[in-house]
């Protein structure tokens, strides 16, 4: 990430062509599949909001002083309290619930089941989808086992349990992992990552705050009322040909907002939920460790393009509230 | 979840085969949906199955609903696989959900590994998750010579 940032004012020719471009989805939804051309993305309804969910009594088995359920709620409250958006998950209540299941009921679970040895995830999220991708019921299957929680920031002692709630309600909402993201040299993750980076917070790493990236995936996904949000929209191509997978990533230094997409496979992309700002821009390949099996959803293809070479471009995107900059025609070789 | 080196995934499937998926049928099960894989065995690297097996996984489609799971092994039907299993309730499922499962071309070469289902993984202590490994050969994934 810090290498973008030194990265950027070193730009190349840039290529600025105004075309007309078809919608696509910014950000890094849960796209999961194309239906008569359309892209299927998992979404809640904004009607749905906001969401009840019931959750095992006591939480956690590895914290007993009551903080665990502070700190479940204010992973709830992150991701509801994010201004200009109607995304809301809250606490009905504590009752004995079975993830997994459908039965109308979105169950976050605890389990301590011996049947979870071995088995080593943190938490998985379940969706229960219809055709357009509309979420009818979400779990979550907390492995309440092996892992080890804390709520103690910064704890060798175990994984913080806030961090990886409020990972786990993004997915719950409709988010995909997000390539947006990179390493300090000892190898923990970057500070400024996005919450919804594919790789997981280890041992002793925190990201309890939403960054840029993950507000305005959520913005762009359930925008409340009335709110207006500038995006950024435009075609990826190689030798003429779109580019499947890239990822499109702007910038604003004065304000430090990375905010990242990746194209379709007709090489559109469209950045969504920014906040008004002056943007460089630049397109970069998947790579290791984020290769496109880490994003999930219809970037696991095989026609993925990961092999072109990374560009900065030295154009500044000036947006003001509200306004769209679209048709940009950036080429990659 | 966290990621398994190729040495967990080896000593934690009870069974290593090569095989292709015939049919891909969905089921729901004590409320569930689930996935069933018939997989045509065309090697066995460890343990003891039959020429024919079913790999279970969680999520599904019936009718027009999806149960979308982070994680699972996503098959298809024609898919050329090699897979780490282990035996729940005799059913076998894939060890650690999408690591267990490795797509093969028509040569019978690694081509990748499976799909995360948008699961994050949390590196291992000790190494690099299996399928973040760059080298992929079956025969580095089964161990030298077999796991047997």
């Amino acid at each position: 990430m810090k290498r973008l940032v030194r990265s950027l004012p070193v730009g190349l020719a840039a290529v600025f062509v105004a075309v007309a471009v078809s919608p696509a989805p910014g950000y890094v939804p849960n796209t999961i599949d194309f239906v008569d051309g359309e892209a299927v993305i998992t979404h809640w309804a904004i009607s749905d909001f906001p969401i009840p969910v019931r959750v095992t009594p006591g939480l956690t088995t590895d914290i007993n002083d009551g903080s665990d359920r502070s700190a479940f709620e204010s992973a709830l409250a992150t991701w509801s309290n994010v201004g200009g958006s109607s995304a809301g998950v809250f606490l009905e209540r504590e009752q004995d619930v079975e993830a997994g299941v459908v039965d109308g009921i979105n169950a976050i679970e605890f389990s301590n089941d011996p049947a979870l040895d071995g088995s080593q995830f943190v938490a998985i999220t379940f969706m229960l989808i219809n055709g357009d991708g509309r979420i009818i019921e979400a779990d979550m299957l907390v492995n309440d086992r092996e892992i080890g929680f804390t709520t103690s920031a910064r704890s060798n002692a175990g994984l913080d349990f806030e961090t990886a709630m409020v990972k786990e309600f993004g997915s719950f909402l409709g988010l995909a992992n997000s390539p947006l993201g990179g390493f300090e040299s000892d190898q923990t993750i970057d500070e400024t990552s996005a919450v919804m980076y594919a790789l997981a917070r280890g041992i002793g790493e925190t990201a309890r705050a939403l960054r840029a990236d993950d507000v305005a995936g959520i913005h762009a996904m359930y925008p409340a009322p009335g709110a207006s949000f500038a995006s950024i929209s435009g075609t990826i191509t190689r030798a003429g040909n779109p580019v499947f997978g890239a990822h499109v990533v702007v910038h604003d230094p004065i304000a430090d907002v990375l905010v990242g997409a990746l194209t379709l496979p007709d090489g559109t992309f469209r950045i969504d939920g920014l906040p008004a700002g002056r943007y460089l821009m630049e397109v970069l390949p998947l790579t290791a460790p984020v290769v496109p099996a880490r994003i999930g959803g219809i970037y696991t293809r095989d026609d993925v393009d990961t092999t072109f070479q990374r560009k900065f471009f030295d154009v500044t995107v000036r947006l003001g509230a509200g306004q769209n900059a679209s048709g940009f025609n950036l080429e990659v070789s | 979840m966290r990621g398994l080196t190729v040495g967990q995934l080896r000593s934690r499937a009870e069974v290593i085969v090569e095989g292709k998926v015939v049919d891909v049928r969905t089921v729901r099960a004590d409320g569930r949906i689930e996935t069933i894989a018939i997989v045509r065995v065309r090697q066995v690297h460890k343990g003891e199955v039959g020429r024919r097996i079913q790999v279970r996984a969680l999520g599904g489609a019936i009718r027009d609903r999806r149960m979308v799971v982070e994680g699972a092994p996503n098959f298809a039907k024609g898919d050329a696989v090699l897979l780490f299993l282990y035996s729940d309730e005799g059913l076998w499922r894939a060890v650690g959900m999408f690591q267990g499962v490795w797509h093969l071309d028509s040569e019978g070469i690694v081509a990748r590994a499976s799909d995360s289902g948008g699961a994050s993984l949390l590196q291992p202590a000790n190494g690099n998750a299996a399928v973040d490994q760059p080298e992929r050969s079956v025969a580095w994934l089964i161990g030298r010579g077999g796991a047997r």
